[in-house]
């Protein structure tokens, strides 16, 4: 018995650095698709344009230009662990934004109190789609399809079919101004010092650990190094942390602990990965399904906020396809559009690829037409790569 | 009683005959329902609601005829059905906003079956068909556009952006031709460069904001000007503009006149908007059915090719709305095109303009 | 001595149909029983019914010496009756010390609703578990979906035992897997007791009953047909109770 408890006792001391060899391909999943953009900023800056990728001031923008689809990626890989969908983003966004400018011009209303509507009116189609999914039963995907049209529909009728324009200056600030540079770059280093830390600490530990994982370890201290010096530098070098920038990576933040480190998070991939199950080991699946869809009505209300202040406008035909861009990101990232998997983390570097390749073709003078190609193409990839993957793994 | 033939001589056989041939064309201009047909493809965008449709009827009927005019909300199938409800009502005349250009081929081969003259309204059917096409001359609204980019700056060289609207659409493609068509000799001399150019699905603002923003930074903000197709994405481009501080010196164009248009045009971000006179469009169109339904010849100033067929255009005026007619523009279009209280509510003092405070 | 379960006079009718009638049966801590029958005897009906899935249209249910008016599947594992599913209810995308306290995760602070899970807590006493069973699974950080069928199983029983419940009801627990693979499995089940559980096994396999239960309840037509001491019994007894030959008019 003295050997058993010997080996236990090893296989506690190791299973507490969680070394799980399924992570770890997670995590080479991740470390994959960041090397990718990296290849992609790097082909684009050198080969594509005349250097005009790699500058603080395009990273900067890159910053932003991806935040709004970021955001939603999120929401959706949420909803999409779960087994569900959301494809009204796009028309609850323009909804909202829509609202943004009555509550700014029409009703004359402070910049934080426009905010916090916003939010509100997002949480409340969330709250809507939730109570329709839990109670009549209707598939998420019906659902939302048919707010893709109503919604999109009460978007264009309360302006009347018009552009209003002109917000606040309070409101026009939250997506225009930047975190000076130095507190910029002191944020950054707040946020880098105890992550990079905590990597340093995981790779210079011992004991067993598949060769994998220790792989991965180097990799992703080194990783976030590199991303952390680099965004301090962009930062630093132009104006400061933007906003939206600023406002995703809080979200981001949040959310990923949310996933990873409470029970919320473990019923969210219970529910995906076995609804049956989850309900028998008393998990209130209904209330979980409500809270994602009201949770990523939130996300829609921010990221109808940053856009808003970005145009200064609320066009109501805006964001036609914003919905399958942000699937395409989150499965690009990782998520499987049947549920069970998926990863804050991987959503936003999905978002990032495509914003990248997006950015790249624009600076490099190509048309839009194979910024859609590059897109479709990358979404293919991805996906083959997790199939061709779990092909291999299943015939071991 | 029944009228014995044999009676009839030649010549009143000849001319009994002859009534009988011609009965269907008289059938078909005189019916007497003295009804002209409009099939829309919607009524909830303002432009119609305001300006189209009500100008078509009060012409229609000022001439002595019943208007009835119908909407498909973009349902293709659905305006099929419109025509066919409006040809057996027995219209004298017919006017269709095709949703589609080519399911209005068969639409307006129906109508003339029955012989009922076909109106083409603002989007062109490549059809024989087609007595007439009513619409802006978009390659116009181009030229236009550059011109006046010419007028105001006097010298235009350097780099230049182009917003393009969705591709494949004839108002985006017509439009941007009418661009080049002014621009090409100097792009050929070197002296006007087009930086970017792009296509944007669904006309999307953000992705012309996006463009511009992109242009900007692979061009150290050297641009001198953006050509939008409208003004949707001409926002787009002023809000890029704006973040790098250049709203207000380079040239920004738009279309249709809007409400964020017609703000940043008082604020000196955008220089112009096309518009195009959709009210004297519907009365056109009203008219030019009138002289088709009492069997009037109707000539065409100018041929418009529409896939392979040239049809005979009646092209209706636009002109550019810029801060020196912008009043009157809201004179005559607010507040049923665009709400001219919207426009300068929380406006800045410095850019009124003598005329605009009373709407305030 | 206070019975872990005791049913007195328990029916169940779902319109004009019997589903259980005349249920008279006990279970004492530290046992094994195990509940055998045809199709359609009632075993599915019963298990649901002590689960507290099901609610007895007449009789008496005692857990632990009481009855609780408001009992459901919530107040079942509150008062410590777990059920090991026949389909397991495992998540396979979770690793297994989170399926082994999925619903029950342990956290050491949070507000209502939210709890900030202490996973190297939840790693030890997962551990703990399986060590208390005797059972070796290879890294508790891998996802369930690598397991072996039998292995699963082990983990559906350690989420079971994981809150030292007073009783374990099992469902076909053998069905979906061969003799062999079995074995080990029906080893666990007689051990069970001695971490403080006993056992409810319904199970289609005499050979598994023989071997692991104390006394058998044989059920048919919804009613418990007779009740045999399974060191005195045989399979051929079993079936034949089952089919209900050589039974009196």
């Amino acid at each position: 018995m003295t050997d058993l408890t010997q080996s236990t006792q090893d296989v506690r001391a190791k299973d507490m650095r969680r070394t799980s060899l399924a992570s770890s391909r997670r995590d080479l999943r991740l470390v994959l698709l960041l090397g990718v953009t990296v290849v992609v900023w790097l082909a684009f800056h050198f080969i594509f344009t005349d250097g005009f990728v790699l500058t603080p001031r395009n990273l900067s923008t890159l910053s932003v230009q991806m935040t709004v689809t970021a955001i939603l990626a999120m929401g959706m890989t949420m909803l999409l662990i779960a087994r569900e969908i959301d494809l009204s983003a796009g028309a609850v966004m323009a909804l909202v934004m829509v609202l943004v400018f009555q509550f700014q011009i029409t009703l004359g209303l402070s910049a934080t109190s426009t905010v916090l509507l916003a939010l509100a009116a997002g949480a409340v189609v969330g709250l809507l789609h939730g109570a329709l999914r839990v109670w009549l039963l209707i598939p998420s995907f019906i659902i939302t399809l048919a707010g893709f049209s109503w919604l999109r529909g009460v978007a264009y009728i309360i302006p009347d079919g018009q552009t209003l324009a002109g917000a606040s200056d309070g409101f026009y600030r939250i997506s225009n101004s930047e975190v000076p540079p130095i507190a910029s770059a002191a944020l950054i280093v707040l946020v880098a010092v105890p992550l990079v830390g905590r990597a340093g600490f995981r790779m210079l530990s011992t004991g067993e650990k598949p060769t994998l994982t220790r792989v991965m370890e180097v990799i992703q201290f080194a990783l976030l190094l590199a991303f952390a010096l680099g965004a301090a530098w962009a930062f630093y070098n132009h104006r400061g942390l933007p906003y939206p920038t600023l406002l995703l990576g809080v979200l981001a933040f949040g959310l990923h602990w949310l996933m990873q480190n409470t029970d919320f998070g473990r019923h969210v991939y219970a529910v995906g990965g076995n609804p049956e199950a989850a309900k028998r080991v008393g998990i209130n699946v209904r209330l979980i399904v409500v809270l994602l869809f009201v949770f990523m009505g939130i996300l829609t209300g921010f990221a109808a906020v940053v856009q808003a202040s970005l145009l200064d406008a609320a066009p109501p035909g805006i964001g036609e396809l914003l919905a399958l861009n942000a699937i395409s990101a989150a499965i690009i990232g990782g998520t499987n559009l049947f549920g069970g998997q998926g990863s804050i983390p991987g959503a936003v570097a999905g978002a990032l690829l495509m914003a990248s390749i997006s950015n790249g073709l624009s600076l490099a003078g190509v048309n839009t037409f194979y910024q859609m190609v590059a897109t479709g193409l990358i979404l293919l990839a991805a996906v083959g790569v997790d199939s061709f993957t779990r092909r291999h793994e299943m015939r071991m | 009683m029944i009228k014995r033939f044999s009676g009839l001589n030649r010549r009143e056989f000849l001319a009994a005959g002859t009534a009988l041939a011609a009965l269907p064309a008289i059938k078909a201009t005189a019916q007497g329902t003295g009804r002209i047909g409009f099939a829309m493809e919607t009524f909830t965008v303002p432009r119609w609601r305001n300006l189209d449709k009500p100008s078509f009827e009060e012409a229609v009927l000022a001439a002595g005829f019943e208007p009835v005019v119908v909407q498909a909300n973009f349902d293709v199938a659905q305006q099929l059905r419109d025509v066919e409800n409006l040809l057996s009502q027995g219209v004298d005349a017919l006017c269709i906003v095709p949703i589609d250009s080519n399911s209005g081929i068969n639409m307006a081969r129906r109508a003339a079956r029955e012989g009922v003259p076909v109106i083409a309204y603002n989007t062109a059917i490549p059809s024989p068909d087609i007595s007439a096409f009513v619409s802006r001359d978009n390659g116009n609204v181009g030229r236009t556009a550059a011109q006046a980019a010419i007028d105001t700056l006097g010298d235009i060289s350097g780099k230049w952006v182009i917003c393009s609207g969705q591709a494949g659409n004839a108002v985006a493609e017509e439009v941007t031709a009418g661009y080049f068509e002014v621009l090409q000799p100097m792009i050929d001399s070197g002296a006007v460069e087009i930086v970017s150019h792009e296509y944007h699905s669904g006309w999307d603002p953000e992705s012309a904001r996006q463009q511009v923003e992109n242009a900007l930074t692979a061009n150290a903000n050297e641009i001198r000007g953006v050509f939008c197709n409208n003004d949707g994405m001409a926002g787009g481009a002023v809000a890029a503009l704006e973040a790098q501080g250049l709203a207000g010196t380079a040239f920004v164009s738009g279309q249709d006149a809007t409400t964020e248009a017609c703000r940043n045009i008082l604020e000196g971000k955008q220089n112009l908007s096309s518009f195009t006179r959709f009210d004297v469009m519907g009365r056109t169109a009203a008219e030019l059915a009138v002289a088709l339904a009492r069997g009037e010849a109707v000539t065409a100033p100018m041929t418009y090719s529409a896939g392979g067929e040239d049809i005979p255009l009646h092209p209706v005026e636009d002109f550019n709305v810029t801060r020196n007619n912008i009043v009157e523009y809201l004179e005559q279009y607010s507040p049923g095109y665009v709400d001219a209280s919207v426009i300068v509510a929380g406006l800045a003092d410095e850019f009124m303009l003598p005329g605009l405070e009373a709407y305030r | 001595m206070t019975h872990v379960v005791e049913a007195i006079g328990l029916a169940k009718y779902y319109g004009a149909v019997t589903a259980l009638e005349n249920i008279d049966f006990h279970i004492a801590p530290g046992e094994v029983v195990g509940f055998a029958g045809d199709n359609g005897a009632g075993k599915s009906t019963l298990m649901r019914t002590i689960a507290g899935d099901v609610t007895p249209s007449s009789g008496e249910l005692r857990i632990g010496g009481r009855m609780d008016p408001a009992y459901s599947p919530r107040r079942a594992r509150e008062i410590g009756v777990e059920m090991v599913y026949q389909d397991l209810a495992l998540c396979d995308n979770l690793d297994i010390y989170e399926n082994i306290f999925l619903g029950r995760e342990i956290s050491r602070f949070g507000l209502p609703g939210l709890k900030v899970l202490d996973r190297p807590q939840m790693l030890a006493r997962a551990e703990e578990v399986l060590d208390r069973l005797d059972l070796h699974l290879p890294s508790l950080t891998e996802p369930v979906s690598a397991l072996s069928g039998g292995q699963r199983q082990l983990v559906a029983i350690a989420r079971a035992m994981a809150s030292s419940p007073k009783l374990v009801i099992m469902d076909e627990p053998t069905a979906a897997l061969s003799v062999k693979a079995g074995r080990p499995l029906l080893q666990l089940i007689r051990r069970l007791p001695q971490s403080g559980a006993s056992v409810m096994l319904v199970s289609h396999r005499l050979s598994d009953l023989m071997e692991t239960t104390d006394r058998i309840y044989i059920l048919r037509r919804g009613s418990i047909a007779c009740e045999l001491k399974t060191a005195e019994t045989t399979e051929t007894e079993i079936l034949h109770a089952m089919a209900g030959v050589g039974e009196a008019a």
